[in-house]
C-alpha cells in the first residue's frame, strides 16, 4: 500500500518536473517568439524562474525513486527476466544511471543559471545543461510509465 | 559547484562500469552490507546506492580541495561536456540489452 502511494506521489512530482523542465528547455531553444500562438506561449516563459523549482523537484523525485527502487528490484525485474524482456530491463538500467548523472549535474546547472556571466560560452552551457536535464527527465518519465504498464500486464 | 558536478559524473561512471561499490543493499533482507552476501539466502544485491555514495564522496573531496580561483578558470563547456560524456559511456555500456 505504501509503495503504491509513494509511486503515485513520485509520478505527480515527475509530471510537475516534466512540465517545468520542458518549458525551460523550449524557452532557451532559440530566438524568443511572440506570445501569440500556443508554441509562442509555451516557449515565452522566464527560464531563470524555473531553476530552483527544477532542482527541488528533481531532488525530491530522485529520493522517492530511490525508496521505490528496492520494490522494483524484488517484484518487477525478476518478472522481466523470467519473460526474457531485455529491452525494458535495459531502458530501466539506463534510467537509473541517467538519474544519478542528473542528480550530480544539479549544482553545475544551478550555478550556471545563477552566474552573472553573460558570455556566449555560458549561455551555451546554460542551454546545454537544461537540455541534458530535460532529456534525463523525459527518459525517466517514459521509462517509468512503460515499466509500470508492463508490470500491470504481468 | 561546477567541480562537484564534473567529478561526480566521471566518478559515477568509473564506479558503475568497474562494478565496484563500497557496499550493497539487499532489499530482501532490508539491510546494507559491505561484504557480498550469497544470492540464495540474501537475494539480489543492489550496488546503486554504493555507486552514488562513491561518486558523491569523490566529488565532495575534489570540490573542497580545488581552490576557487582554479575552479573559476574551468571553461564553461566542460560543465556540460562531462555529463554528455558520462551519458555516452552509459549508452555504450548498456547496448548489451538491445542486441
Amino acid at each position: 500500500m505504501m509503495i503504491t502511494v509513494l509511486l503515485i506521489l513520485h509520478g505527480l512530482v515527475a509530471v510537475a518536473l516534466l512540465g517545468a523542465v520542458t518549458h525551460q528547455a523550449l524557452s532557451v531553444a532559440g530566438a524568443p517568439k511572440a506570445r501569440t500562438s500556443f508554441v509562442g506561449k509555451l516557449r515565452g516563459v522566464s527560464a531563470p524562474a524555473y531553476v530552483d523549482a527544477i532542482v527541488a523537484l528533481f531532488a525530491l523525485s530522485f529520493v522517492m525513486g530511490a525508496f521505490l527502487y528496492p520494490a522494483y528490484r524484488l517484484d518487477v525485474r525478476p518478472l522481466l527476466e523470467d519473460m526474457r524482456w531485455k529491452v525494458p530491463t535495459g531502458i530501466f538500467e539506463i534510467k537509473e544511471h541517467l538519474a544519478a548523472i542528473g542528480l550530480g549535474l544539479l549544482p553545475a546547472y544551478r550555478s550556471a543559471w545563477r552566474a552573472a556571466d553573460a558570455s556566449p560560452a555560458w549561455a551555451r552551457a546554460r542551454r546545454a545543461l537544461t537540455w541534458i536535464l530535460a532529456f534525463i527527465v523525459w527518459w525517466g518519465f517514459l521509462t517509468g510509465h512503460i515499466l509500470n504498464n508492463l508490470k500491470g500486464l504481468l | 559547484m561546477r567541480v562537484f558536478s564534473i567529478v561526480f559524473a566521471i566518478a559515477y561512471v568509473v564506479a558503475y562500469q568497474s562494478g565496484w561499490s563500497p557496499f550493497a543493499y539487499y532489499p530482501a533482507l532490508q539491510r546494507f552490507s559491505t561484504a557480498p552476501l550469497p544470492l540464495a539466502t540474501a537475494g539480489p544485491g543492489m550496488l546503486f546506492y554504493g555507486w552514488l555514495a562513491c561518486a558523491a564522496a569523490a566529488a565532495l573531496v575534489v570540490a573542497v580541495v580545488v581552490p576557487r580561483r582554479v575552479a573559476d578558470r574551468i571553461p564553461a563547456g566542460v560543465t556540460w561536456l562531462a555529463p554528455c560524456g558520462a551519458i555516452a559511456a552509459v549508452a555504450l555500456h548498456e547496448l548489451r540489452w538491445f542486441t
